[in-house]
């Protein structure tokens, strides 16, 4: 039986525990939101991916274009562009830099995001990615694919759209599409537990150096050449909001692209400052395209695929999308 | 056997533990670069400890834990306290509870990241989400082993029903939802960490195992992270079975890292003949 | 003593078949109410609101119906999307939790016959159960081969640890009496397990294999997200994440929490029959582990 004493001990001590608890929480307090800007210059909050596709965005942050164009930027990193949507839609991150494209389009058709596109990331280029097979594979030529277990980065999404589409045109068959995220691909193709894998740089060249992996199929060829693959969105809200300060972002991402395109040197350099890209790798690296300008007629092209394979449901044109 | 020996004992099975991961890691069964050996990690976990990043990064998921941890505490015994004195209540609101409590957590992470935005309140939600039913059902549970005669003797004496609420069966509960807490903040700290993860966004422990994870070369950083999460999750543990230990030190059932909460194991069960039988257990799971 | 009503509203008509039925529909009834009032209102919370994160749970119901259940007689009303989905997830669950209760109870068994075994175990078992699950991903890619052998190993890997715990409690906390007159009757060890360490440890070792079961079903989530997967209910949870496919996700959610509530319901019902209803406190007890 409870003693009249325990009982008092009892709620002395469940009340210390409770104000404790308060005090912490007090104390912790909350961390602190970026708010609003400061000294004069409009603040833009980017959520970038460790790929190369980011690069024209530190480019711009690292020459100074930001601070040039009266932005003061800030750059939070996240894995999967998928994993900033919720951050993006709810106005915690302003804009998210190689985001691709497939994801937000059906995010947009469904309805989670209304999407705008400030401006293109990057478009493919030869062997910026690859189709790797074990160097002692059976598998000799892209028909060879049909049936076989490709491991893609994200299903239902850019790499098995585009390598559907090659293998479309060469009138090869589709190979059945496991999901490895990029650094486990190597592992998995080591192991066979996937007959070949589909990666991008830098793991392309990584796999290909550690297990001598033969190039079956450039992931860049026809009829997928220069196609958009990621790019800089943001919401309409903000779009409309910030009008001004997305223009200004828009211009200095071009012509950090377009300095890009001109030197790559300049996006080697980069990659080792924000991916686990080391220098020597980032050095023989195959780049993707850096556009100076966003077409939206090869959008439209993306847009088409995505419909014909039935990741897309309504007809969007892009150009609505684009923020001028 | 003695608490020193328990420390001495406990200490000699982690060398142990530790020794076999030693051996497995450099028996070169895999390549070194995908598994590391034991000894490289916990160094790499130490030099974590030395990290300013790294350290903040942990201080945000602790931050989270203990707001949802908070917000499940003042939910859940409020609401525990209800059901347990209004047993109409309880049952009609079983039914509901019982669909909801087996969600997992982890499930729910794409929907409410759409409502609430990836970061700290998505994750404080989901905590908080799953750290209530521990503290809901040992709230219930403890409600119904306050003994009677002091609640009694206190109506005897003309006392209200609120009044004997909070003089009697708060207090005499406390040990049981101290119980509950405890089962939830080790569940929470988890699934704190596995939501970063997940949602792979913002700041914290877990996000520095997430980004470890798709380093070409960072399985050393994932398992250092590990074991800081682990560590973690045994300190506060032991922290909070301590503190139980000091505040409710009657509870002769309490002992041990893993303690039992029940009063004085199975033997003394017997004395106190609940009729808690009447309302039907569907037991209790952890959901997280 | 505070649950058993008055004697003035303790009907003698309580007892016998007919008073259990009556006793039945009290309890039941009232919860069903319940269940049918919540559903309508969120039927027309979700109505009245109309946002895209909202579904109807009439559109949601419809939904899983036209994914799942609107399949032939022969399959159980299963589609193929249904057998490829829910069948696997539900196979590698179960054997997980199979796995995780025989090696839960052995080594439980082992670890807490001896107080010097359980006080060397402790710390690493309480260590290993800290350690949240989606971050030994590389670890298990690295060890076991991709898909289905990964997907159990995560699964085992974490849920055997509250069904380890719990039933070294419970071997510990044998009465010791009961250990003596074993001593006297000279028992063999085997005897000795059977009739005395596990009865006396069965509560708490059900009540850790709830715990496994409700952890089992996060982890079969958690295991899907593991490269290689190919199918699953967690599967289809990530793709229709990745797609903005919100009433698939929507579905997804209420498949699972209607998973959970069976699973949880037949476990208790096995652990009525085995431990029976005398035992029902001691049950209960063990839940705080």
């Amino acid at each position: 039986m409870t003693t009249s004493r325990q009982l008092q001990v009892g709620t002395g001590r469940l009340a210390a525990g409770a104000i404790a608890l308060a005090l912490v929480l007090v104390a912790c307090g909350d961390g602190g939101d970026s708010g609003s800007a400061g000294d004069g210059k409009q603040k833009i909050r980017v959520a970038a991916l460790p790929l190369t596709d980011a690069a024209a965005l530190y480019i711009a942050r690292d020459r100074g274009l930001f601070v040039k164009e009266g932005l003061d930027v800030t750059i939070q990193p996240v894995q999967q562009s998928i994993q900033a949507l919720p951050a993006l839609s709810k106005g915690q991150v302003d804009v998210i830099a190689s985001a691709n494209y497939v994801t937000f389009l059906q995010a947009d058709e469904k309805g989670t995001l209304d999407l705008r596109i400030l401006s293109e990331g990057v478009r493919t280029a030869p062997h910026m990615m690859d189709v790797l097979v074990p160097k002692d594979s059976p598998i000799k030529t892209p028909a060879d694919l049909k049936g076989r277990t490709v491991a893609v980065n994200i299903l239902n999404n850019i790499q098995s759209l585009t390598l559907d589409a090659i293998l479309d045109q060469q009138g090869a068959g589709h190979p059945v599409y496991r999901q490895i995220a990029f650094p486990q691909m190597g592992p998995a193709l080591q192991k066979g537990q996937v007959d070949a894998v589909h990666a991008v740089e830098p793991f392309d060249s990584a796999i290909q150096g550690e297990l001598k992996a033969r190039v079956l199929l450039d992931g860049g060829s026809a009829p997928v050449q220069s196609l958009p693959i990621s790019g800089y969105v943001t919401t309409r809200a903000f779009a409309e909001k910030h009008a001004k300060a997305a223009a200004a972002f828009k211009r200095a991402i071009e012509a950090a692209s377009k300095l890009a395109a001109q030197d790559p040197s300049l996006v080697r350099a980069e990659l080792p400052k924000y991916t686990k890209v080391t220098a020597d790798q980032a050095k023989t690296i195959n780049l993707p395209a850096y556009p100076a300008a966003t077409d939206a007629a090869r959008l439209r092209r993306l847009i088409e695929l995505m419909r014909k394979q039935g990741l897309l449901k309504k007809p969007i044109d892009p150009a609505t999308l684009l923020v001028k | 056997m003695n608490r020193r020996q328990e420390l001495t004992l406990g200490a000699l099975g982690v060398l142990l533990a530790l020794g076999a991961c030693e051996a497995v890691g450099r028996a070169g069964l895999v390549r070194r670069s995908y598994l590391p050996p034991a000894s490289e990690v916990l160094a790499r976990a130490v030099e974590l400890a030395a990290d300013r990043a790294f350290l903040d990064d942990v201080a945000v998921t602790l931050r989270a834990w203990a707001l949802g941890l908070g917000i499940a505490c003042a939910i859940a015994i409020p609401l525990g306290l209800l059901l347990g004195s209004v047993p109409v209540v309880d049952d009609a609101v079983r039914a509901v509870i019982e669909f909801l409590r087996p969600l997992p957590s982890v499930a729910l992470i794409p929907l409410v990241s759409l409502l609430l935005g990836s970061g700290t309140e998505t994750e404080v939600a989901l905590i908080a989400y799953a750290s209530i039913w521990p503290i809901l059902f040992n709230t219930v549970y403890g409600l119904g082993e306050t003994d009677p005669l002091a609640k009694d003797t206190l109506r005897a004496f003309g006392f209200g029903r609120l009044s004997i609420l909070l003089r009697v069966e708060l207090p005499a509960t406390a040990p049981f939802i101290a119980a509950g807490l405890r089962i939830s903040a080790a569940t929470a700290l988890v699934l704190a960490t596995a939501t970063e993860l997940l949602s792979g966004f913002g700041q914290g422990l877990g996000i520095f195992i997430a980004q470890a994870q798709l380093a070409t070369d960072g399985t050393r950083d994932v398992l250092a992270g590990v074991v800081w999460a682990g560590v973690l999750g045994l300190v506060i543990n032991g922290v909070l079975v301590w503190g139980e230990r000091r505040a409710f030190p009657w509870r002769a059932g309490a002992r041990g890292a893993a303690g039992a909460s029940a009063p004085g194991g199975l033997r003394t069960r017997r004395r106190f003949g609940r009729g808690g039988a009447r309302r039907d257990d569907h037991g209790e799971g952890v959901s997280s | 003593m505070s649950r058993v009503p008055p004697p003035e509203f303790r009907r003698p008509a309580d007892h016998g078949a007919a008073g259990r039925t009556a006793r039945l529909a009290r309890g039941a009834l009232p919860r069903l109410l319940v269940l049918v009032l919540a559903l309508a209102a969120w039927q027309l919370a979700t109505r009245t609101h109309g946002s895209v994160y909202f579904p109807t749970p009439a559109r949601i119901a419809r939904h899983a119906y036209d994914l799942w259940f609107s399949g032939p007689v022969g399959h159980v009303f299963l589609t193929p999307a249904a057998v490829d989905t829910i069948l696997p997830s539900l196979g590698r669950m179960s054997a997980g939790f199979v796995l995780a209760a025989v090696a839960g109870v052995g080594l439980g068994i082992l670890v807490g016959r001896s107080p010097r075994a359980y006080a060397l175990c402790d710390p690493v078992l309480q260590f290993a159960r800290a350690v949240p699950p989606p971050t030994l991903v590389p670890v298990f890619v690295v060890v076991f081969d991709f898909g289905t052998p990964m997907q159990l190993a995560s699964i085992v890997f974490s849920a055997v640890w509250p069904v380890l715990i719990n039933t070294a409690e419970g071997a510990r906390d044998t009465d010791p009496l009961r250990l003596d007159v074993a001593a006297v009757l000279r028992l063999t060890a085997v005897e000795r397990l059977w009739f005395l360490l596990l009865p006396s440890a069965l509560p708490r070792i059900f009540a850790g294999l709830r715990l496994s079961l409700s952890l089992c079903l996060i982890l079969m989530v958690f295991s899907e997200l593991l490269p290689g997967t190919a199918n699953g209910i967690g599967f289809a949870l990530t793709d229709a994440q990745s797609r903005s496919d919100l009433l698939t996700v929507w579905a997804v959610l209420v498949l699972l929490g209607a998973l959970g509530y069976l699973l949880n319901t037949g476990l208790l019902t096995v652990e009525k029959r085995l431990t029976g209803k005398r035992n029902h406190e001691g049950s209960r007890m063990g839940r705080t582990t």
